[in-house]
């Protein structure tokens, strides 16, 4: 392995072997269309949080994760409404998108302030996704959700 | 993170003031100045029209809320 996984919230894990995979491959197609599919999205989004991480001002960087991160958990029915659970300090989110946490906490009053999103006990509200996308100039084609 | 430790607060004053309410939990003064200079430095990156000739400035408080340093960081017009 190069790299390391952790859970901000209880999960359930499934280890599959080798072997398993390769003889789902063998005896499904489809499986193994599905997982090629799935690596070439998560290039797909590492390429975008390249640009993010190295071409993005801070205000733009965070309105463009929480965009992110608010399409994904809707898609998986993990949101509620425009509201989802973030269980991420302040310190944590600065480490995931490269701000130091006073910064963090800057950008965020900001973004409060212009009443694009609310960020209380661990969950995250999105006022204003309209505005949010923009200042982010967000194009959720990279995260490939639609059936083609 | 260890709980012990003491925590700053870094305010910036360019053309009006914000107070950072959170603060940050760092082991010493010379932590907090660097974490400062790191936070000064990713302002000018971020919001490069932030710094007029009316400068920029970060202050270090404790939780007492006094001022330990300031980070002061100047345009200086020649003309």
């Amino acid at each position: 392995m190069d790299h390391g996984i952790g859970a901000l919230s209880d999960l359930k894990c499934a280890a599959v072997s080798k072997d398993q995979i390769l003889e789902a491959f063998n005896s499904s197609p489809r499986i193994a269309r599905g997982l090629w599919w799935s690596s070439l999205v998560d290039e797909s989004i590492l390429r975008q949080w390249l640009t993010n991480l190295g071409q993005r001002f801070a205000y733009e960087r965070m309105a463009h994760i929480f965009c992110e991160l608010w399409l994904r958990m809707t898609i998986v029915g993990l949101a509620d409404g425009d509201e989802f659970h973030l269980p991420l300090t302040q310190n944590q989110l600065g480490d995931t998108i490269g701000l130091t946490p006073v910064h963090v906490n800057r950008t965020l009053q900001r973004m409060r302030s212009e009443g694009l999103i609310e960020f209380e006990q661990r969950r995250l509200k999105i006022c204003d996704i309209d505005k949010l996308k923009d200042i982010a100039e967000f194009n959720s084609d990279y995260l490939h959700l639609e059936r083609r | 993170m260890d709980s012990s430790m003491p925590r700053y607060f870094f305010d910036l004053h360019d053309h009006s003031s914000e107070f950072d309410r959170l603060g940050t939990e760092l082991d010493s003064q010379r932590a907090a100045q660097v974490a400062a200079v790191e936070f000064a430095g990713e302002i000018l990156k971020n919001e490069p029209s932030i710094l007029d000739s009316k400068g920029l400035a970060v202050d270090a408080r404790d939780e007492d809320g006094t001022i330990l340093f300031t980070v002061h960081i100047e345009l200086v017009d020649h003309r």
